[in-house]
């Protein structure tokens, strides 16, 4: 992928949340280009979550600023935010529990929105044939995504691993530019993973675009075109996947405790 | 594949289950003009009220999530005002209920835009003040609403042409078979929306908010709809009912409705839209049933209340849900 866009898809500038006194977050700034995988890592508690929070509206950040499309887009809400074609996952997968599998993804499309309260409560032919698209739509992200034949089973009975497999096909509705995946292999089988590893590979191929947090070293390093690294909120490096894995600070900042729990250990044995 | 639906069974055969389900309550509303007795068609006359303001709870609490306890309030606020409109105005019964769910309407908005801003607990204390601030208003705002005493002598809707009466609202088939008309109506538009893409829509912010905001869906606004059609319809209601009483006093803000609402929706399952419909006609008429002996009549309600708690405890229409959910699971994983 070459940088020959003039300017990024996602541009974040000093971005800045602190909570009760806490920097979560603090004055992070980092590009995503267009058709790009970009891999957000850092240790527990480094600010990722806050991060895409402020980015997508959940969390209002303090000061600095964020451009999505070409318009500043700080401060949005998140409904606007997917509407401008941001979308996201949770770490904690979310899917609609009640509803069957099929109309998880349907209710996602935005598109249906368009028309009139009056035109979907009296369900016109126009209404009609635009969800039968969209039901046919889901259904080819289901295969994609491979659980077709839980189509019209209640998304309840999923297990985890397919409950993220939804949440991802969710995403694909009406194609967004921006496709956020916040730790989408935590907790997921081998199966899993390398099911989303390869869909991940096959849609980007098409020209999506990423944005993933993940903990899950080597799938960042071998999906991303550049990897942003945070510690304790503040951006400590970023670069190409094979830059940022001999990165002396970036061992550090993952493996520095137990280096020295290590070493503490070593000493009580001498 | 297999054809399932999610709030029913198998679709087997050539019924679809919403159709077997509108049989069933056909048969119910038709039962009491079977009868032929007053009594049982004044009956059956409230249980068409409840059937209409349990379903319109029904769609701002189990489906769109929100725990309302203005519904009560609306009723009465309709009422009110079907009855001013008529005494005051010599507006006909048949402008003043739709009036009166005009008026309604327009006020949850008013009421809901502030008790949405903060949080589904704060939803919940400003829908209970609303009722009680209706409650209140109705005794001491005397200059209009003529305070406990009420406002006696309302005409009933009628039909006539030139000198012969068509239709008495007066008679107990001729009101019931308006209270029919009018839950028809009601209740035909109440399933359209859930049944539509703005139902969906409600179910999934009641489901999970955080994910339905992240796909685009401005929550506010699908409650606000929700709240203002439901109390619209409230509205209707009383101002429709408070013409088969006659007369509109603070008792129409009674706990004994708020109590029978609240108890139509969850023992016919919050989120079912045919069992709290069934359930509307069953425990209305259950009290009436139980009359043979006046002075256990309340204690026997009771047991049978707690009986389905224990029992049911989603209602009726969790236990359905539930069954379908181990009928899938037993498919997926056998």
């Amino acid at each position: 992928m070459t940088d020959v866009h003039p300017e990024p898809m996602l541009h974040v500038s000093s971005l800045t949340k602190t909570f009760a006194g806490v920097t979560a977050v603090d004055a992070v700034s980092f590009d995503v280009r267009p058709g790009s995988i970009v891999g957000l890592i850092g240790p527990n508690g480094s600010g990722k979550s806050t991060t895409i929070d402020c980015l997508t509206g959940f969390t209002r950040p303090d000061s600095g600023s964020a451009r999505f499309g070409g318009r500043d887009v700080t401060g949005w809400r998140p409904e606007q935010l997917a509407a401008a074609g941001m979308v996201r996952t949770f770490q904690n997968v979310r899917i609609y529990e009640g509803m069957s599998v099929t109309d998880n993804l349907v209710v996602a499309a935005r598109s249906l929105r368009r028309f009139t309260w009056a035109e979907q409560v009296l369900k016109l032919p126009r209404i009609t044939r635009h969800e039968a698209e969209l039901r046919e739509e889901a259904l080819s992200h289901l295969r994609l995504v491979g659980i077709d034949k839980y189509a019209e089973a209640p998304a309840g009975i999923l297990s985890y691993g397919q409950r993220k497999l939804v949440a991802f096909a969710m995403c694909l509705m009406g194609r967004p530019r921006l496709i956020i995946l916040d730790e989408p292999l935590a907790g997921v089988n081998p199966t899993v993973i390398r099911r989303i590893s390869g869909l991940i590979d096959t849609l980007n191929a098409e020209g999506q675009t990423f944005l993933l947090i993940e903990h899950n070293v080597d799938f960042i390093m071998r999906h991303c075109d550049k990897v942003i690294v945070l510690e304790q909120g503040r951006l400590l490096t970023e670069g190409a996947p094979e830059v940022i894995r001999s990165d002396p600070r970036v061992l550090e900042a993952y493996l520095g405790n137990y280096a020295e729990y290590a070493e503490e250990e070593e000493t009580l044995h001498v | 594949m297999m054809a399932r639906t999610m709030n029913g069974s198998r679709a087997a055969g050539p019924l679809s289950p919403d159709l077997r389900w509108f049989l069933c309550v056909a048969l119910l509303a038709i039962a009491p003009t079977l009868t032929g007795s007053s009594y049982m068609l004044n009956v059956g006359s409230l249980a068409l009220a409840f059937a209409v303001l349990a379903t319109s709870l029904n769609l701002v609490f189990g489906f769109t999530g929100l725990l309302s306890f203005a519904q009560v309030g609306f009723w009465g606020v309709g009422a009110y005002v079907a009855a001013i409109a008529t005494a005051d105005y010599g507006v006909s019964p048949w402008l003043a209920f739709l009036m009166g769910g005009v008026f309604t309407g327009v006020l949850a908005i008013l009421v809901g835009i502030p008790a949405l801003r903060v949080s589904r607990a704060s939803f919940v204390i400003v829908s209970l003040s609303f009722t009680l601030l209706a409650t209140l208003l109705s005794r001491s705002w005397i200059d209009v609403t003529r305070g406990p005493l009420g406002i006696p002598g309302l005409p009933a809707p009628s039909i006539a042409l030139g000198d012969r009466v068509l239709l008495d609202g007066h008679e107990p088939l001729a009101f019931y078979c308006i209270m029919l008309g009018f839950a028809v109506l009601a209740l035909g538009f109440m399933f359209a929306l859930v049944r539509s893409s703005i139902g969906r829509i409600l179910l999934a912010t009641n489901q999970n908010e955080a994910l339905a905001r992240s796909q685009g869906i401005n929550v506010k606004h699908y409650q606000l709809l929700a709240f203002s059609v439901a109390a619209a319809f409230s509205g209707m209601t009383g101002g429709l009912y408070i013409f088969h009483l006659g007369i509109v006093d603070p008792s129409i803000f009674d706990t004994y409705y708020s109590e029978m609402l609240l108890i139509i929706v969850i023992l016919g399952g919050a989120g079912n839209f045919w069992t709290v419909i069934v359930a509307a006609f069953v425990l209305t008429a259950v009290p009436e049933l139980l009359r043979f002996d006046p002075e256990l009549r309340l204690v026997m309600f009771g047991a049978v209340l707690v009986t389905a708690a224990l029992v049911l405890p989603d209602g009726f229409g969790g236990y359905l849900r539930d069954a379908n959910l181990k009928r899938w699971r037993k498919e997926v994983r056998p």
